[in-house]
Formats: structure tokens, sequence, C-alpha cells
């Protein structure tokens, strides 16, 4: 009866809240298109990182993909505009920017023949690290990660007089294990499923920065749709992909609390660390442009922010 | 397409290079499922997001530059200053020497054509019988599998995408409990002292010392990186590449700079046979992935074992019967990607499945009718394979208790990942 | 059987599995190969060691490194399968061409060499596709280098190994008719 088959893949592995919501997506799609349209999920990694899966989606191998933020933005660049960081205070924020962001990002993946269905979520992430950091120069002190291809988080390093060592996101555990690396950055949740606490044992109670990712289907399958379909799962989408930010802060809300309770020590930032790290972005932001993001996206996402600032 | 398939497979029996019949498959299976067979590169291109990978060829030529030089006479030399009065002490040595280096070298038969011709003799002259010599070699050939940094260790690791260190801890102790087992029924074997043996002197000692210094802190220098926290895996590989560089060739000058060319060009064309099938399976792999194929093997399984133990025993059957016929490495890229899904449904832990995995491997080596090291052994002794058979055949049987051992006691893998991990 | 890694075992003349060494070109080719394959190890050693050097002792480090490190490994590999293809050092099994004919062993020999040949093209037709793809996308590797570049090895690599088996095809049935020539 499946008309329409779509292979989809992620980074985001089985039995996580993000492959679950997907789940229950597509069964909402099954059903509401008597069983036309179903999607096939490779989760885990199974089909490689993001650059594969952009590879693989470019000769049709795979139809859509759960991407991460720093994956897609290798093709869509100004996707990684809210991944600046020290950019967001409040979740409220983040959601009133994506908003008015929204439309300037679908219209960009369409140019790259992807069709943006909705923005996940990892969440706030947090400086966590071996040894104590309260104050800038600690933070100096300490080998630092960046994840590997993403150069906003390098260029903002740099500008800190840090170099940071650059690894994907399955290396960091053993490199933390084997003091390569002192302080990594992920949100609670990430920091529990991934084990990375474990190592990490001192978390900056500030937001460095806002991690994210997207869900994309290719659209020349997408567009092969009839109309009805293509409403299908945009309606799904409407449902699922909200009650699956919901439950990414919930995690995260309660991984705060097990990290607490496990004996995890919250630090925090004296102010004018923090002075000087938003001075250093800034800074950082003259090199990034063009470079990493436009002029253009940019601009409008610090319009938007002042915007929700200003209106409070 | 099926047909084709079948004259794939009858050529894969003729010789022809495994990593063109993998890969002769998994373009025309992607070509038959309409799938663009660029697919088939975009998977192989996959391996430079292997860090994991670097430590290979640096490992490889580490081996090849130890084997070719005269390191392996030293150890031995070394070992019977300080071991040799004890009772069976050559044969212990002989067991402890070809472990570590084959852990050095990786498992392709260097063992036995190195250490083999200065053993065998040795052996002799101590008065153990030729059929225990013999097989005591034999068996020991692929003996140190289990230990950093052997190579089908790290293969294993990045085929499952298992941490490298974990698999460097968790095969420390089943690898003690094998030799353990082998130097047990070696002292028992050696029966009373033959001959009145000279005690070394402190001088020996001091000469001993002073001759294999150099290689002696290799192991320290490999295992105190990696857990110390200086060196990830890979490092650890480029160090050590670089320090047994610097020893053979500069200090002890076994090796001269005109033989140094063609030995690096062997380590890489080694290591190029390896990677090209690395590379193929990535490909068959996916297509197998692609079509759920593990799921569904999985399932059907299921249906017919229920049990994680049961499960266990006919996957040592299955892989002894594996280790026979292929080698180490071929059968890791083969099989791994298959079973590996499989045993994590039973609930097996997968750095746990790689020791039990390469167990089997290296009894699958002195296994008849077709192990390797049989042939290797029959080839470097000129002895009738049939000999061998029978010589080999008491270590067989102690190496499947060790089996049996390893399988189902999975603390004696995790304990010390547990301890410092 | 077990594998043929070494060519250690006798094989009858009338079989060709690697290219003559004896010969001129041949022998340039090895050279060439050897000294690539020896700078390329060079290479990967000196660049992790130096990369554990400047971490431990001026605690930085070079950014490009690990990626660079990462493609050399996957040159160095692809190349040296080139020169194993030429040598007749390819990882293969061996179970059945002990039992067949010896009448037959030339030809069935030269048909395995002419479906190398035909896969080794396969190959490089899928790298070829697959760098098509890759210029579509203006991503930057290590040293400033698209990515493109640093993956044209697999059809380079592979077109290499298509050559060196369209060799080998054409010496064996060459070999196979002078023996035809001796007999007749
Ligand atoms: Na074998
Ligand atoms: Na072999």
């Amino acid at each position: 009866k499946t008309k329409y088959l779509f292979k989809i893949a992620t980074l985001a592995p089985a039995g996580s809240i993000w492959v679950e919501q997907f789940e229950l997506f597509s069964a909402k799609i099954l059903h509401d298109t008597g069983g036309e349209v179903r999607f096939r999920i490779y989760a885990g990694g199974v089909m490689g990182d993001d650059q594969a899966m952009l590879r693989k989606m470019r000769v049709g191998q795979l139809h859509g993909g759960g991407f991460t933020m720093t994956g897609i933005s290798l093709r869509v660049p100004d996707f990684r505009v809210m991944g600046i960081p020290l950019l967001f205070e409040s979740y409220n924020e983040v959601d009133y920017v994506r908003k008015g962001l929204l439309p300037e990002f679908k219209n960009q993946f369409r140019k790259h023949g992807l069709e943006f269905v909705a923005m996940t979520e990892v969440g706030f992430i947090y400086p966590m690290s071996t040894k104590p950091i309260s104050n800038y120069l600690m933070f100096k002190e300490t080998k630092n990660w960046c994840p590997s291809g993403d150069p906003i988080s390098e260029t903002f390093m740099k500008s800190l007089g840090i170099t940071p060592i650059s690894l994907t996101i399955p290396d960091v555990l053993s490199s933390l294990q084997s003091g390569l690396v002192e302080t990594v950055y992920n949100s609670f949740y990430g920091s529990i499923i991934m084990q990375w606490f474990t190592k990490a044992h001192y978390i900056v109670d500030f937001p460095y920065g806002y991690a994210y990712g997207v869900f994309a289907l290719s659209s020349k399958k997408f567009n092969a749709l009839p109309a009805e379909h293509q409403e299908a799962i945009n309606k799904a989408a409407e449902i699922y992909f909200p009650i699956l930010l919901a439950e990414t802060r919930k995690s995260n809300e309660e991984s705060y609390r097990v990290l607490a309770d496990r004996g995890n020590e919250f630090q925090k930032l004296d102010a004018e660390t923090i002075k000087i790290l938003k001075d250093k972005r800034d800074l950082a932001m003259t090199k990034m442009i063009p470079g990493a993001v436009s002029e253009k996206i940019y601009k409008r996402t610090v319009e938007l922010l002042d915007e929700y600032r200003n209106q409070k | 397409m099926s047909l084709l398939k079948i004259i794939i497979f009858c050529l894969a029996l003729l010789r022809t290079p495994l990593f063109l019949i993998i890969s002769a498959i998994a373009l025309v299976s992607f070509y038959t499922a309409d799938i663009d067979i660029s697919v088939v590169i975009i998977e192989m291109s996959r391996l430079a997001d292997t860090p994991i990978l670097v430590s290979l060829p640096l490992f490889i030529f580490a081996g090849v530059l130890l084997s070719e030089s005269q390191a392996p006479k030293r150890m031995l030399h070394f070992s019977q200053i300080f071991l040799g009065w004890l009772p069976g002490g050559l044969a212990v040595i002989s067991l402890f020497v070809c472990a570590i280096f084959t852990a050095f070298t990786g498992a392709s038969g260097v063992t036995i054509f190195a250490l083999g011709g200065i053993l065998l003799p040795a052996l002799l002259a101590d008065g153990y019988d030729e059929k225990f010599s013999m097989g005591l070699i034999t068996s020991s050939g692929s003996l140190g599998l289990l230990f950093p940094p052997s190579l089908p260790l790290i293969l294993y690791g990045v085929i499952a995408g298992s941490r490298i260190d974990h698999l460097f801890l968790a095969g420390i102790l089943p690898g003690l409990c094998m030799l353990a087992l082998l130097a047990g029924y070696a002292i028992i074997k050696s029966g009373p002292v033959k001959k009145k043996k000279r005690r070394s002197t402190k001088k020996d000692f001091v000469e001993g010392l002073k001759e294999i210094g150099w290689e002696l802190p290799l192991p320290f220098l490999l295992i105190g990186g990696i857990y110390g926290g200086f060196l990830v895996p890979s490092e650890a590989a480029a160090v050590t590449a670089l320090y047994v560089l610097i020893v053979e060739v500069f200090i002890h000058r076994d090796i001269s700079l005109s033989q140094l060319f063609p030995i690096m060009s062997k380590s890489m064309v080694l290591f190029g046979g390896i990677l090209v099938i690395l590379a193929a399976s990535m490909a068959s792999t996916n297509f197998l992935i692609d079509q759920e194929v593990p799921t569904r093997l999985f399932e059907f399984i299921q249906k017919y074992i229920d049990s994680k133990y049961s499960f266990l025993l006919l996957l040592n059957i299955f892989l002894l019967l594996v280790g026979a016929m292929l080698d180490i490495f071929s059968a890791l890229i083969l099989i791994v990607p298959l079973i590996l899904p499989i045993a994590i449904g039973y609930g097996i832990d997968p750095i746990h499945l790689g020791i039990i995995f390469l167990t089997n491997l290296q009894i699958g080596y002195c296994t008849p009718p077709v192990g390797l090291n049989l042939f290797l052994a029959s080839y470097r002794f000129e002895k009738p394979v049939t000999e061998l058979y029978k010589s080999t055949l008491p270590f067989l049987g102690l190496l499947l208790i060790t089996l049996v051992i390893i399988t189902y006691v999975p603390l004696l893998s995790s304990f010390l990942i547990s301890r410092f991990g | 059987m077990n594998t043929v890694t070494k060519n250690s075992r006798q094989t009858a003349p009338s079989l060709v599995y690697a290219l003559p060494t004896d010969m001129g070109i041949f022998r340039v080719v090895n050279k060439v190969e050897e000294i690539l394959l020896s700078l390329t190890l060079m290479t990967m050693i000196l660049l992790a060691c130096s990369q554990i050097f400047l971490r431990t002792f001026l605690s930085t480090g070079l950014l490009w490194a690990d990626p660079l490190l990462r493609y050399l490994v996957l040159w160095s590999g692809l190349l040296g399968a080139v020169a194993a293809t030429g040598q007749g050092k390819h990882i293969a099994l061996d179970v059945l061409s002990r039992s067949v004919p010896k009448a037959f062993a030339p030809w069935i020999n030269f048909s395995t060499l002419v479906f190398c040949s035909l896969t080794s093209m396969g190959l490089s037709w899928a790298g070829i596709l697959f760098i098509q793809g890759e210029l579509e996308y203006e991503l930057i590797g290590p040293l400033s280098l698209p990515v493109w570049f640093w993956s044209a090895i697999f059809p380079v690599a592979f077109c290499l190994i298509t050559v060196k088996y369209l060799i080998l095809c054409f010496l064996q049935l060459r070999r196979i008719f002078q023996m035809k020539h001796l007999q007749g």
C-alpha cells in the first residue's frame, strides 16, 4: 500500500526522545495518508554523519534527515546564526527569534533542494569541565573542545586566545577520559545520555550557547507528493515537533536535578567574566561575517532579539 | 542478477582479491536496487571521519620494523636470563615472548616465522620433545591477539565503533587467563629439570638489561601514554612508530637506511590491502542496512533462540568455523557488521563481543584442517601438516577452555574497564 | 583455504599474478610507489608527533592537522592498494584454485583478471560520479584545499588499479598464447 517511502537518517540514538517522537509523527502520517506515505528511520548514525547523510540525499538513497546545526550549516550556512555564543538568555527569546527567522530559513533551505519541516533542539549548552572554572582566566587555562566543522565556536575561542581541540562528538568522551580535552559543551540531558557528566564534574551554570537541529526532507521527493499528503506531513509536524521541544526542555530540567543530585558542582560566572565573554563574542562576530553567516541574517537576528527584549 | 552474484561468489573461491568481490557485490546490489552507485564511494569516504584508523598504518609499520630487526632475538635472550631458571622456564618464556611479539606485529604469521626458528631449537635443546615444542610454537603464533596494541583489536574497534582504550583494557585479563592456562600446561609437561642450568649472574642481568634497554620501555610507553592521559590511541601509535624507527634504525642500526624505504613501502602495501577491504565492506554493509537486513535477521533468529547463552554458544560454533576458513582481517570485516546488531539485541556488550570474536578467530588459526598457523608452521619447520594437527591438539583443547571462560564470564573482559576506564 | 598475503606459495609460471619486476617500466613504477608511500608514512608520523609536541610543550595545536592526517591515511592506504595490485599482494580467499585442472588454470586466472578489471572500472566510475557531485559544493578541507580534491584519490586510485589489471589481463593472455605456441 505504501506509495511514497521516505528513508530518513539521524545521528540521534534509537530510543532517545528525538527518535521516539519522530516515530509518533510518522505513525500519524501513515494513518492520515491511508498508509500511502511511510517513513523509515535509520537512527544512531548508521547512515553516517550529517555530511554523509546530505551526500546520500543528493544521490537519492536517503530522502530526509534529522540534522544537527553544525552538519546542515555546511550546506545552509545562515542556519547557524542561532548558535552564536551567549546570544539567548531564555527559551522565550529562542522561540521568538526562531519564529521570526523561520520564513528566511525555509527559503534558504529550498534554494538547496531541502524542504524545512521543523526545528529540533538539544537545548542550552553549558561549559562542563574536569576543572573548576569560574572566571575568564580559568576558562583559558583548560583544554577546550570545539565540534569539528563549527566555524563559530572556533572563531569565538580563538578571539578568547584559546586554541580549541576539535573533535567529533563520538570522540569527546574518551578524550575527556584521557585528559585530551578538559572543558566541553553540552546540554544537561546530552551530558547524561552521552556520559560526559561522569568526567566533566564542574558545570558552569550560565548558558554558553544554544544547540539545535532541523528535520528536513528532499524537496524533489516532497514536491512529488500530492498536495493533501504534503498537508498531512505539515499538519503532523505542527502537532509533534512542539511536543518534542517541550519534551526536550523537560528532559533538560530533569537532568539538571539529576546532575545536582549526583553531586556535580554548579558554578556561577562572575559578571566581569560574562562581560569579557560578550565583548570578545562581538569582536569575533566581525570576523565571522560573511564567512560563517551573512550580514543580513545576523542583523535580522539581532533585530528580533531587541524587539523581544524591548517589548518586555 | 542473482546469477551474476553466484558467479561473483565462485570467483571469490578462485583467488580473486576479496575487496573486488565485496565491491562487485555492493555495486551490483545498489545498481539493481536503483540506488546511484556513487553511494559506494560515499560510504568509503566515511573512512576519513574515523580518527582511530590513523593508528592502523602506524602500528603496522612499527610491527613490520620490529619483526625485520633483531628485536625478537634480544627479547628472547633477555627473558632467558631472567626466567630461564624456572621449571618449564623456556616454554613459559616462549609463550610470553610470542604474546608480546604478536601484540605488536599483528597476527599475520610473522611470529612463527620470526621467532619459530629461534625457539624450536632452544626448546629441543632444553629437553622438550618435538611434538610438544612444535605444538607450543604453532599455537602461540597468534597468542597476544588480545593484548594492546594488537591490530585485530583496533580493527574491531574501527568496525564496531567501540572505544579502543576500552578494548585494550578488556583484552588484558582474558589474554592473561589464556597465557596462564598454557603456561601451567607447559610447566606440567616440563617434568624434572633435565640439565642443571647455570643460574644467571648479576653481570648477566646487567648485560641483558643493557641489550634490551631500548625496547623494554615500549609497552609501558604505550600503556602509560594512553591511560596516563597523555595520548589518544592514534597518537600512541605515532609515538610507537617514531620510537621504533629511531631505536632500530639509528641506535641498534639493525636496519640500514637503504632498507628503510622498502620496509615502509611494504607496511603501506599491507595496510592498503586491509584498507580497501574495509572500504568495500563499508559499502556492502551499507546496502544491508539500507535493506534493513540486520533487523530482519535479528527478528528471525529471535524466533528460534530466546536466551543470550544459547545465542553465545551458537555464535562460538559459527565463529570457530569462520575462523578456520578465513583469515582474521577478512573475518572481522565481513562478519562483525552482521553479528554486532544481533548480539546487541541479545544484550551482549560490544566490547565483550569483540573479545569473544578475537578469541575465536585466534583459535581458528590453529584449527585443522585449514588453520593458517598450521600451514605456516609446516612450511617453516618442513613437517607435514598432519603431524602438526596432532601436536597442536592439546593446546587447542586449552584454548577452547579459555574460550568458554571468556564467553560465559563477561566480568573478565569488563573488570579492568570498570576500574580504570 | 587461507589467504594469500605473501607470495610464499609457489605459483605455476603459466599464471600471472603480479607485474614482472624485471621490466624497466614496472621497475620505475615500483620505485615511484615506494618513494610516495614512504613519504606519506613519514609525513603521517611526523605530523602526529608534532601535534603531541605542540600540545604538551606549547599548549597549542594545529586545527587542520587531524583532518589532514585522516586524509593522508586514506591516500596512503589507497596508494598502498595500487601498489598491492601490481605486486599481487591483495588479500584473497583461495579455496578452489588448487583443484582446478592445470589446463584450465591460465584461462580461469584470465577470467578472474577480467572480473577484477571490470569491477575496478565500476569503482572508478562510481568515484567519478562521486567527485562530480562533490564539485557542486564548495566545502573546504585541510590546507585550504577543497574537499573534492582530497576525495579525488578514490577515482584516481581505482583508475590506476584498473590499468594494472588490464595490463595483467594482457600479460596472462600473451602467456596463454606463448604456451600454445610452444606446445604447437
Ligand atoms: Na584461519
Ligand atoms: Na592473512
